[in-house]
C-alpha cells in the first residue's frame, strides 16, 4: 500500500496508537531509529515513511509573505509529503527530506489546538491540514481526516478545511461533522490538471465528489491555485468555473480562491530537472519584493479578472472570491469596488469572518 | 595482467627514446583540445632549444612503437627543433587505460584547469572506451579534473560530450562552463545546431548565453514551435543579416529580440512606456523610471536642478502634464 520502500519509526513514535495503527494496516517491519533526521535520503524515485514525533507548533500560521495581503489561515502539519506530484508542488524544493513524515502524537496537536482554540479570538478560526499534504493522503493508514472532523465538531467559532485534488473521501462522509468542516477542492483549467498534476483525480471527478460532500451536508471550497498561463487558459478555466456549479450549489459554496502560479526560483530548476515537458516555468514570471517569481503583474489581474468574471457570471454575484497571497493593489485593480477589497491582511481576515456569518450555519451555533 | 593502480609510479623506466618511434598521432590520452597548436608553442620550444627536456615525458613501449601519455607538446617541441632522442619514462603496454590517463591528468595536473568541453571528451573516454564506472570516475578523476565531486556533473559532461563537434568546438573556443553548454543539451541534434548561427553571431559571455538558451528553450516549449520558426524570425534575420554593426551590438541586438520574443507583455509595456515617456516631453534634467518589472503600483520621478527657475520649469511641467493623457497611461502600467 503507497508504495513505501521504508518504513522508519522514531525511537520516541513507538507508544502511540497512530503508529500501531499505521503499522498494523501496513503489515510491513519497520525500522526503529533514535531521530528521524538520521535517516538517510531515499534515492529518486523510492519513498520512505517516517513515522515521528514532532516537538515544536503543529499549529502554525499560513506561511504569507511581505508585502502582500494574505487571509489569516492556519495550517496543521501533521503529515509531511504527498503522492499527487504536482509538479508546482513546493514539497519539490524539500529534497533533503527522508521521506514521508507523519508525526504520530496526535494528541500533542489536539492539545495545541485546545490552547488556540480557548484563546480569545475576533473573528472566525479558520484551520486545515492541506498545506504541506494533501488532506486525504494516506487517510486509509492514518485515518487522520475522520479524527479531524470529529474533533473540530463540537468545537465553537472555528471552521476547519480539508483540502484536497483527490476523490476517495468516504472515510469522512458520514460523519456528524456538524458543520465544523468544509471540504475544499483544489481545481485548475482541465489541461493543466493534465499535465502539472499527474496523480490527481480530473477535474470533473473532483467536482463529483464535492457533489457527493454536499449531499452529505458538508460545506464545499474550492481552490484555483495555482492559475497557469497556457495558450487557451481563459476558455479553460471558464470551462472549470462553469463546471462547478453543475455539481455544488453555490449557496453551500463558503469560499474560492485564485492564485497565479508563483514559486522560489529553486524550484523552477527543480522543475525544469525534474519535470523537462512541463510548460509551467514558461510563463512570464519576474521576481517580486519577496524575491518569488511570479506572473507579471498585469497578466496577473487579467487571469484573475477573467476566472472572477466567469464564477459570478454562473454561481453568482454572492460568491466569496478571494485572491491568494496578492499585492493590494493587484485587488484593487481586479475588484475596483472598494468594498470587496481589502485594506490588509487583518481586514480581509474580517471579510471571511463577515462572509461566513452570512452563509455557515453550524450545530449547536447560532 | 594490468598493472595496479598504486604500482604505477614505480613500474615506469627512465629512457631516452628515438622520436621517430614515438606515434605523435595517437591521441588516446591527450587531454587538450587544443592539439592542433602543438607545434605552435614558441615559448617551449625557445626553452626546449636552449635548456632541453626537464621534465620527462610518459610513453608507453607498445612493442613496435610507443604512444604519448603525457607530454606531447614537448614532444612536438622537440621534433620541430630536430632533437633526436628525448627523456621519457616509459611504462610497459600492461598499464590499464584509466591508469594511463590518470597518469595524463596528474602530469597536467599543476600547470592547467581544463574547459567543460575537455573534461566531458576525458569523461566520456573513461567511462564509454576505457570501461571506468561512474562511482570510480567521480572518486578517483574528478579531483584531477578540478570538478566537485558530483555524480549530476557526470551525467552532464556525458550530455555534453554527446554534442556535435561544432557545437562543443565554440564552446571549447570560447571557455564557457558547464551550465550554459547543458542548456545546450535540452535540444533536439538539429536544433542546437540550428542555434550555433545565433550563438556565434556575437562574443556572447557565458551568462548571456546560457540565458539566450534558456529563453529560446522556453519559447519551443511554451509554443509548440521549432527553433527554426525563432531563427526564421524576421528581426532575427535582419540583425543576422546586418554585417555593418560592431558584433557586440549585433550581440545586445539579438539578446533584446529573444527578450521580447521570450517575455512579450514585459517587452510590450517597455515599450508603452519609452513611448508615453517621450510624448511627455519632460523638462531637463527629469525622468520618470518605474520598477524593473512593473511590480510597484508607484513611478519615480528624478530632478536634477541648479536653481530657482529650474525648480519653477519642473512646477509648471508637472501643472500642466498632470493629468496629461500621458501620465494616465503610464499610471495604468504600474
Amino acid at each position: 500500500m503507497y508504495g513505501f520502500e521504508n518504513i522508519y519509526v522514531e525511537e520516541g513514535a513507538r507508544e502511540f496508537p497512530l503508529t500501531e495503527r499505521i503499522l498494523n494496516r501496513l503489515g510491513s517491519e519497520a525500522v526503529v531509529v533514535s531521530d528521524f533526521r538520521d535517516i538517510p535520503v531515499a534515492e529518486e524515485g523510492k519513498k520512505s515513511l517516517v513515522l515521528a514525533v514532532h516537538r515544536g507548533r503543529v499549529v502554525k500560521n499560513c506561511p504569507g509573505t511581505a508585502g502582500h495581503v494574505c487571509c489569516g489561515y492556519h495550517v496543521i502539519n501533521q503529515v509531511l509529503g504527498c503522492d499527487v506530484d504536482c509538479t508546482y508542488c513546493i514539497l519539490n524544493c524539500y529534497i533533503n527530506a527522508p521521506g514521508v513524515v507523519v508525526n504520530v502524537n496526535l494528541g500533542d496537536t489536539f492539545v495545541e489546538l485546545n490552547g488556540v482554540l480557548d484563546g480569545k479570538r475576533k473573528y472566525i478560526y479558520r484551520v486545515g491540514t492541506g498545506e504541506l499534504t494533501d488532506s486525504f493522503y494516506l487517510d486509509r493508514l492514518t485515518g487522520l481526516a475522520a479524527g479531524f472532523v470529529r474533533y473540530f465538531a463540537d468545537k465553537k467559532n472555528v471552521l476547519f478545511e480539508l483540502k484536497t485534488k483527490k476523490t476517495d473521501i468516504d472515510g469522512v462522509l458520514d460523519l456528524d461533522h456538524r458543520g465544523k468542516t468544509i471540504i475544499s477542492w483544489s481545481l485548475n483549467a482541465d489541461p493543466v490538471a493534465g499535465s502539472e498534476e499527474a496523480n490527481a483525480a480530473t477535474i470533473r471527478e473532483r467536482l463529483e465528489a464535492a457533489g457527493r460532500a454536499q449531499k452529505q451536508g458538508y460545506y464545499i471550497g474550492f481552490h484555483f491555485d495555482p492559475m497557469v498561463h497556457h495558450k487557451g487558459w481563459e476558455a479553460g478555466y471558464d470551462k472549470t468555473a462553469r463546471a462547478i456549479f453543475d455539481f455544488v450549489d453555490p449557496k453551500r459554496i463558503l469560499w474560492i480562491s485564485l492564485g497565479t502560479f508563483r514559486s522560489p526560483p529553486r524550484l523552477f530548476e527543480i522543475i525544469r530537472r525534474r519535470h523537462p515537458k512541463s510548460r509551467i516555468v514558461t510563463g512570464e514570471s519576474f521576481p517580486g519584493d519577496d524575491g518569488k517569481l511570479r506572473y507579471i503583474k498585469p497578466l496577473r489581474v487579467e487571469m484573475y479578472r477573467s476566472l472572477l468574471n466567469s464564477l459570478k457570471k454562473y454561481g453568482g454575484d454572492d460568491l466569496f472570491v478571494y485572491l491568494c497571497m496578492e499585492r493590494k493593489d493587484v485587488w484593487e485593480k481586479v475588484y475596483g469596488n472598494a468594498s470587496e477589497t481589502p485594506r490588509n491582511s487583518g481586514d480581509l481576515d474580517r471579510m471571511f469572518h463577515e462572509n461566513l456569518k452570512r452563509k455557515w450555519s453550524v450545530d449547536g451555533e447560532s | 595482467m594490468k598493472i595496479r593502480s598504486n604500482q604505477i609510479l614505480n613500474s615506469a623506466v627512465p629512457m631516452d627514446i628515438s622520436i621517430e618511434k614515438i606515434n605523435l598521432e595517437d591521441r588516446r590520452y591527450t587531454v587538450s583540445l587544443d592539439s592542433d597548436s602543438f607545434d605552435q608553442n614558441s615559448d617551449l620550444t625557445a626553452s626546449v632549444a636552449s635548456y632541453g627536456i626537464l621534465n620527462r615525458v610518459r610513453l608507453i613501449d607498445s612493442g613496435d612503437s610507443y604512444v604519448p601519455i603525457a607530454g606531447l607538446r614537448r614532444l612536438f617541441a622537440a621534433e620541430r627543433l630536430g632533437i633526436g632522442t628525448v627523456p621519457a619514462l616509459v611504462y610497459n603496454d600492461g598499464l590499464s587505460d584509466a591508469d594511463a590517463m590518470r597518469i595524463a591528468l596528474a602530469d597536467n595536473f599543476p600547470a592547467r584547469e581544463y574547459t567543460a568541453i575537455e573534461a566531458s571528451g576525458v569523461v566520456s573516454r573513461l567511462i564509454y572506451d576505457f570501461g571506468v564506472g561512474e562511482e570510480e570516475v567521480v572518486g578517483e578523476f574528478f579531483d584531477l579534473l578540478h570538478l566537485p565531486h558530483s555524480s549530476k556533473i557526470v551525467s552532464d559532461l556525458l550530455s555534453v560530450a554527446a554534442l556535435s563537434d561544432e557545437i562543443k568546438g565554440l564552446c571549447h573556443a570560447r571557455r564557457y562552463p558547464l551550465k550554459p553548454i547543458v542548456r545546450w543539451c535540452g535540444f533536439d541534434e538539429g536544433e542546437g545546431d540550428g542555434l550555433l548561427t545565433l550563438v556565434s553571431a556575437a562574443p556572447f559571455g557565458s551568462g548571456i548565453v546560457t540565458e539566450l538558451l534558456g529563453s529560446v528553450a522556453d519559447i519551443v516549449k511554451r509554443d509548440g514551435i521549432a527553433v527554426d520558426e525563432i531563427l526564421e524570425d524576421t528581426v532575427i534575420k535582419s540583425i543576422l543579416a546586418d554585417e555593418g554593426v560592431p558584433s557586440g551590438v549585433r550581440g545586445e541586438r539579438i539578446r533584446e529580440r529573444i527578450r521580447g520574443i521570450r517575455y512579450p507583455i514585459h517587452s510590450g509595456l517597455n515599450k508603452r512606456f519609452d513611448d508615453a515617456v517621450g510624448r511627455l516631453g519632460l523638462p531637463k534634467g527629469a525622468e520618470i523610471s518605474h520598477h524593473p518589472h512593473f511590480e510597484a503600483d508607484y513611478l519615480d520621478l528624478k530632478f536634477r536642478f541648479k536653481d530657482g527657475r529650474d525648480l519653477k520649469r519642473l512646477g509648471d511641467f508637472l501643472n500642466t502634464a498632470s493629468e496629461s493623457e500621458e501620465i494616465e497611461d503610464l499610471l495604468d502600467m504600474v
